[in-house]
């Protein structure tokens, strides 16, 4: 399944924000059964910041395990950066 | 008033309501204005979304770090200019600064030069258990993408971070040196010319 990630947003910038986001996708959009590929589609965010596709990519990643999600970034070179720093801090 | 005066005044100061953020979500809607802005005059997505991005992550820090424990007056100033040519902020706070935060997880931390660069170059959080500690690390990545960097200046206690122009990210540290100024808090002051 995908999740358009611009439902939440098209400016992402606070943790709080990023886990708010999180916990309404665990509760409403990701099915409670079956074990199907989870795509994150940030195709259509404008800003991201680390903060908050910390608190929601990890979260998810926490609950549905690592292998299950796949983050899908676009073209947005905040969403590029953001994700390139938290790799880097992963295989730091 | 300016920030740098905002930032060091003693109690009782006052505070410009076109810059003074007290809570976060007042900082994140000035945040969330600037794209419109960048758009009017004729920014590029990529500049104008890392841009923005940066002072979300940097407005953050200060409520992240601070929350519950301002030494006086709460909240960040955080003040924009963006025309058709040049894009200049300052974002500040009265906050404990980066070597108290960090030193509640890093004790060994001996002063405010090696607080700076272990907060620019490593990922460590002084909200450890929690998994952070990327978004300088963020603010550093973006300045080395920025081809109209004109100058960045990050300020905590007694140590300043300068890079001037386009400098090489990955030697961060060399550009730390002595504050102008001190500040308790933390401030920073950026300048991007448009890459036309």
């Amino acid at each position: 399944m995908k999740i358009d990630i611009s439902k939440f947003g098209t400016t992402l910038i606070s943790r709080p924000a990023g886990r708010e986001a999180y916990l309404s996708a665990r509760a409403y959009s990701i099915p409670k059964e079956g074990d199907e590929p989870i795509e994150l589609d940030f195709s259509k965010i404008n800003v991201l910041t680390p903060s908050w596709a910390d608190e929601f990519v990890s979260g998810l990643k926490n609950d549905f395990g690592s292998a299950r999600i796949k983050v899908i970034e676009g073209d947005n070179l905040s969403v590029k950066t953001t994700f390139e720093t938290l790799n880097a801090s992963a295989v730091a | 008033m300016k920030a740098l005066e905002w930032v060091i005044a003693q109690e009782g100061i006052e505070k410009p309501s076109q810059f003074y953020c007290e809570t976060r979500d007042i900082a994140q809607a000035r945040v969330e204005k600037m794209r419109p802005d960048f758009i009017i005059h004729k920014w590029s997505d990529d500049e104008s979304g890392l841009l923005a991005a940066m002072a979300g992550e940097m407005a953050g820090n200060c409520f992240d770090h601070n929350l519950g424990n301002w030494p006086n007056v709460p909240g960040c100033w955080f003040e924009y200019e963006i025309s058709d040519t040049l894009f200049r902020m300052v974002i500040a706070d009265r906050g404990r600064g980066v070597l108290t935060t960090l030193r509640r997880v890093r004790p060994d931390l001996k002063d405010d030069h090696e607080a700076l660069r272990v907060a620019f170059t490593e990922v460590v959080t002084g909200r450890a258990p929690e998994q952070r500690g990327n978004g300088l690390k963020f603010v550093i990545r973006s300045l080395g993408l920025l081809r109209g960097l004109q100058s960045f200046l990050f300020v905590s206690g007694d140590a300043a971070l300068m890079l001037e122009g386009k400098v090489d990210i990955a030697d961060v540290p060399r550009y730390i040196a002595g504050a102008d100024t001190a500040v308790s808090g933390t401030y920073v002051e950026l300048s991007v010319r448009k890459n036309i």
